[in-house]
């Protein structure tokens, strides 16, 4: 008898030291379970980006499957967002966060090449890596008393970290969360007669979603490869970005574009000779240029329009 | 031949004419009252250009040039000046700027933002903290 309860004792403790998907579990298992946990923390996310580190910070709340995540500034204007919609509120609006579903399904397209057990903020965590096209791209701590997502780090495609999202403090429980109103505001509205030409179907591994009308003025259509997505914007005219103090000059294969960065985004805006691109989203740089290769180059305004801009037409 | 002579009065006249053609020339004009006259002028017009005192600089006459008929240089005015009016249009249209798009990046930020957070595989990587500015409007 104490022979069987020492083997099971030695064979509880065995198993609990070993990773979620050393015991059979899926990727999915750890999404599914990091999407029912509940706790609250502060954020921290930094990005290391080819013209300087890019970070900002932000309390996160999760409850009942739902993320809250608000500004750490008291008095900063916050959001609210979810179901396609997103809204900002003065700091007198009713709304005190952004708030969105957790992520319940695993990266489609990505496969777990690695898990390892380590010790995050004092506590027992699983980390995995995501891989896709035999890269690994993605890191993923997720707790494993409560299964809440930690960190997670994206990768270059050498190896190297690109952004660092990640809980420096952490409270398990239920946390009390302020109640928010009803988003409204900004909508994406599916947007059913646009032009294919402009955007592909297929760009490297991500995959156009859909296609919406974008501020009164052009489409957006949304992408991603399961994991990391972005945003590509047309209009009929073209961008300026006079207003955008980061924006710089940058020479990709094809020509020059307009790029700034922000903590975990990049936006990219070129003249084109079919109107004015721009893309968006939270890819690394050396995706930047995957996806770039397959749309239309830059292409400089006509000699005379140049002429004329010069002097002022 | 049928009708009257028009170019071919003045590569008569230039001899440039293969001897077959010169000779269909010839037999036209014989019966061609109109075409003679067209002739005679053309020869005048050349024994006036020989006239004409040299200039200063030194000036090449191409073993070409031909002196054209009337007719001929109203079809081209013709032609030049639509020419012109499809030039300016056409230069109208690449020259006019293309309407400009001011955006702030709130205007990127918010849209993609508002359909990431779509995504059933959305991890909550913090949001940007430009959509937390003033610049995406409330509703």
């Amino acid at each position: 008898m104490k022979r069987r309860l020492l083997l099971l004792l030695v064979a509880a403790v065995f198993t609990a030291g070993l990773p979620l998907a050393a015991q059979g579990a899926e990727l999915s298992t750890y999404f599914e379970r990091a999407a029912s946990a509940e706790y609250e923390g502060d954020q921290v996310l930094t990005c290391k980006t080819p013209v300087g580190i890019r970070d900002t910070a932000a309390v996160v709340q999760q409850k009942d499957g739902v993320i809250y995540v608000r500004a750490g500034v008291d008095g900063a204007p916050t959001i609210s967002a979810g179901a396609g919609t997103l809204a900002a509120q003065g700091p007198g609006g009713s709304a005190s966060s952004i708030q969105f579903a957790a992520a319940t399904k695993a990266p489609s397209g990505y496969t777990m090449s690695g898990e390892e057990q380590v010790t995050y903020l004092g506590r027992l965590a699983d980390r995995v890596s995501l891989s896709i096209g035999g890269k690994n791209r993605v890191r993923l701590t997720f707790d494993r008393e409560t299964g809440a997502l930690l960190r997670s780090e994206t990768l270059n495609a050498d190896g190297s970290v690109y952004c660092t999202s990640k809980l420096t403090s952490f409270t398990a429980g239920t946390p009390n969360v302020a109640s928010g109103a009803a988003a409204t505001g900004r909508k994406v509205v599916k947007d059913f007669d646009f032009s294919t030409t402009v955007f592909p179907a297929k760009l490297g591994a991500f995959r156009r979603l859909d296609v919406y009308g974008w501020n009164d003025v052009g489409e957006m259509a949304y992408y991603s490869d399961g994991f990391f997505a972005f945003a590509l914007y047309h209009v009929e005219a073209r961008f300026s970005v006079e207003s955008i103090s980061d924006a710089r000059e940058w020479k990709g294969k094809s020509g020059t574009y307009w790029r700034w960065f922000l903590p975990g985004t990049t936006t990219l805006v070129w003249d084109t000779s079919e109107g004015g691109m721009a893309l968006h989203g939270d890819l690394p740089v050396d995706l930047q240029t995957v996806v770039l290769a397959g749309l239309p180059a830059p292409s400089s305004p006509n000699l005379l329009s140049r002429i004329l801009e010069l002097f002022g037409g | 031949m049928i009708g009257h002579l028009d170019e071919e009065l003045s590569v008569y006249l230039d001899g440039e004419l293969l001897a077959d053609e010169a000779r269909k020339v010839t037999a036209h004009l014989a019966g061609c009252d109109f075409c003679r006259d067209s002739l005679g002028e053309l020869i005048e017009i050349r024994a006036r250009l020989r006239s004409l005192q040299m200039m200063d600089y030194v000036w090449q006459p191409s073993t070409h040039a031909r002196v054209i008929p009337l007719r001929r240089r109203a079809r081209v005015v013709a032609g030049t000046a639509a020419a012109a009016v499809a030039l300016i249009v056409a230069v109208a249209a690449l020259a006019a700027p293309r309407d400009v798009v001011a955006l702030t990046q709130g205007d990127f930020s918010a849209s993609f933002v508002a359909r990431q957070t779509l995504d059933e595989n959305f991890t909550g990587r913090v949001i940007p903290p430009d959509v937390l500015s003033s610049d995406s409007e409330a509703g």
